[in-house]
Formats: structure tokens, sequence, C-alpha cells
């Protein structure tokens, strides 16, 4: 596989969100040049965020928006979903493109409702390099459910862990938390993951459709 | 008639009940997809040229891309890998979706995988450098895609041997060829290579090409929003 090169796809020029009719709240300007990412639609596992099923991980399944620091979703998700473990690998994420930069995420930048070798739900996040003129600051999020393998590793819980992450997030934070919800969009981030115990378990974003929740 | 007689009738007729069935499960002739005998929703390239329900494209004679693997994605096939395991429900409606904006990607497609399997450093997962997938396009375009709810997924447009096609940022390449999207899941140098070397893996596929100049593929063309 020939691995990508960081900014051989760069964007020439950058993309201002409009958010036409959409009612998003307070949100906080941060810069005519600002922009949503669009080259973060999922973890990697090096730090090369390469483009192949390799280097990729978890699907995106969520954008906090407005004032998503990493510090701020840590706590608004540990608060509504009450998930206060650490534990897990730290991922890769392309925070911004054109020019590309991907960057891991601390241990803080994840919680989960169990241990590091339960079965759980987990989600791992990354505030974006900048904000944008319509979301604010805003961070991807990769929420899913998984199970543990005894002296293996964690799997995706097959078919729906990544959309039962998604649904978690949405019941925790908007539904039962209050979080304004600006909708879901379509990103088309369908690609299959394999997950660590080979082949034989593999699971995808099934429809490629991610939230946007609001952090106050 | 004589018990003899009527066993003789009963089976045959339970013979023939079974073989109704077995022609109904498995014909490939009619509308009827052909069920895999493997895991859920694992496809053979047999099973892949007989697929009838809409038209598949892919590679063929690429010594370094041979076919390795095929899945086929549908709700009900996955309602079966869950095992009677639904999802987790959302509570309430969430307002806002994107089917509210005449958008809608109900998970019904094709994946095919090839090239040879290259396992990560630690890992037991097997990773191919092209993974295709196939969607009708009533279902799944470009036209679909939002970066956040109501703006348009940035992308670049392109025209690939006469279908409509879009690139997204290094992530996929996309090629709108007649009444499906195929989504190509590739390193993009690799990507447009495959988007080069697609030919048609099945019937439909092969129907929408008769008229086609050599060389190309069937013009854009995806319809309404899938019923």
């Amino acid at each position: 596989m020939i691995r990508r090169q960081l900014g051989r796809w760069a964007r020439t020029g950058a993309f201002a969100l409009v958010g036409a009719g959409i009612a998003v709240g307070g949100v906080n300007a941060s810069g005519a040049s600002a922009h949503l990412s669009t080259g973060g639609q999922y973890a990697h596992v090096t730090s090369s965020c390469a483009a192949t099923e390799a280097d990729r991980t978890d699907p995106v399944m969520d954008v906090f928006y407005n004032n998503a620091t990493s510090s701020n979703v840590a706590s608004h998700v540990q608060h509504h979903t009450g998930w206060t473990n650490q534990t897990g690998s730290n991922q890769w994420w392309v925070t911004h493109t054109s020019p590309s930069f991907c960057l891991q995420n601390a241990s803080s930048e994840q919680r989960a409702i169990g241990c590091g070798t339960c079965d759980r739900y987990h989600v791992r996040f990354k505030q974006t390099y900048h904000g944008d003129a319509t979301w604010g600051i805003t961070a991807l999020a990769t929420p899913h459910e998984e199970i543990w393998l005894p002296a293996q590793c964690h799997v995706v819980t097959s078919p729906y862990g990544y959309q039962n992450g998604r649904t978690i997030i949405y019941n925790s934070l908007v539904a039962n938390g209050g979080h304004a919800f600006a909708g879901s969009s379509y990103w088309g981030n369908t690609q299959l993951q394999r997950q660590c115990d080979g082949a034989a378990s593999s699971v995808r974003n099934i429809d490629g459709r991610v939230d946007f929740v609001r952090i106050p | 008639m004589t018990p003899v007689a009527r066993s003789v009738i009963a089976l045959l007729i339970g013979g023939l009940v079974g073989a109704a069935v077995s022609l109904a499960v498995t014909s490939t002739s009619s509308n009827v997809e052909a069920v895999s005998t493997q895991s859920s929703g694992a496809m053979q390239l047999a099973e892949v040229r007989a697929f009838p329900s809409f038209p598949l494209y892919g590679l063929e004679g690429i010594s370094d891309l041979p076919f390795a693997e095929a899945t086929r994605v549908t709700t009900e096939i996955l309602a079966r890998d869950a095992r009677g395991v639904a999802p987790i429900q959302t509570i309430g409606v969430p307002p806002n979706s994107p089917e509210s904006r005449g958008h809608r990607m109900v998970p019904d497609f094709v994946d095919l995988w090839y090239g040879r399997c290259a396992p990560p450093t630690g890992s037991d997962a097997c990773d191919y450098p092209v993974n295709i997938q196939i969607w009708r396009s009533c279902n799944r375009f470009v036209d679909d895609y939002e970066l956040a709810p109501g703006t348009p997924y940035p992308h670049k447009e392109l025209m690939i041997r006469g279908a409509r096609a879009a690139e997204f940022d290094g992530d996929r390449l996309e090629v709108y060829a007649g009444s499906v999207t195929i989504v190509i899941f590739a390193d993009p140098s690799i990507a447009h290579r495959v988007a080069d070397a697609l030919v048609p893996l099945n019937e439909p596929a092969k129907v929408e090409m008769a008229t086609v100049k050599p060389g190309e593929l069937p013009a854009t063309n995806p319809g309404p929003e899938c019923v």
C-alpha cells in the first residue's frame, strides 16, 4: 500500500460554513478563514493519518460545536453519561486539511463507562485545529460500543456498535441532557473497519451519518 | 389407494416442495438474490457476477489487485448479524435529520475488496489496498452529502470515462456511473487507477454498458430517491 503523503490533497481554498436556516444558538465566531476540516472522517492508528483501510479506525460519528474544547467536551460527556474511565489507546486525527495536521488525542480526551478490559461504551474526541466561523470551536468524536476479547483486544460490537455509540451520546446529552442539537448530516464515511481480532470481526458506520451536538 | 402408494405420493410431493424452495432461495435468473451459505452477507465471486439487484462494477485481470472478498449489506442482513439484538433506540425524534432535507442513505450495497492481505503490525486484521462499495445512486449520491446540516460537503468535481465523479479530500473517490454510485476507498494514487479500470461484473451492469462507447462508463443517471 502506498502511504498517503500529508498535504498531497491540499484543498485550494477555505470553506466557510453557511449554516443557512439552521438555528445553532450562540455560536462563537472565530475568524473569517476558520473552517471545519473535511479530512477527518475517521480516527487513525498511526501518525501518518493515511487514507488506507489499514490506518483508519473508528469513524467520526459526532461533531461537537460552539465551545467544544477538549476539556469542555470531556466535562459534558462525563456529566451526562457518567463515564469516567480514561483507559484506552490514543489515536490520531486529521484536525485540519490544507495544510494537513495529524494530531494524537491524549488520555484525557476519552471517556468510557468501564475499565480498559471490560465490555463498555467508549468515546474518544479531539478538538479541531481551529474553530469555524459558523460552528465555533469544534471537536470530532468517535463513540462506540465494544466488547473485550480476553487477552486480546476490544472489538466494536457488530453490526451496530458505532451506531449505538452515536445514539448513546444523543440520548445522554441531547434527549436527556438538554444540549442543543443542530441536526445530522451524511458524511458517507461507511468504510468497513477490521477489528483487532482479524477479519472475522468487522463493523462500519452503517449509514455514514454524523450528529452535531452543541457544547455551551 | 394403498398405504404404500400414499407414502410414495407424499414423498414425491415433499421432494417437489423442497426443490421449489431450493430454487426460490438460490435462483439467480430472477430478481431473487442468492443467499450465501457462508457467514452472513459474504459473497463468492460467482455470486457477485450473478447479483441481480443493481449493476456492479469492479476489477478484472489486474495482477496486483486480484479479487479478495465481497460482502452484501442490507438492513435485513445487519439484523441477522445482530442475532435478535436490536440497535439502541433514539429517545424521541431527532430534529433536522438529513431526510428532512430530502437526503436518504439506507445501508444497501455490495462491498468488494481487491489486492493482497497486508496485516498491520501487531494485528491479525487483514487490510486490502482497494475497497469498492457499490450503492444504487437513488440511495447514495453526491448531493446527499453535507459537511454540516444544510451545508454541502466540499469536493472536487470530475469526469471519469464519461461519468460524473467526485473526489473527497483524499478520503475517497466516487464515480456516478449509470444508476449506481461506485465508492472507491483507496490511497488516492490507486483510486484513479481503479476508476480507470472498472469493468461491469454482473448482467445489470452489462446491460447499462451495452450502449456506451468503448472505454467509457454509463452516463450518470441517479433517478429519484429509492423507495
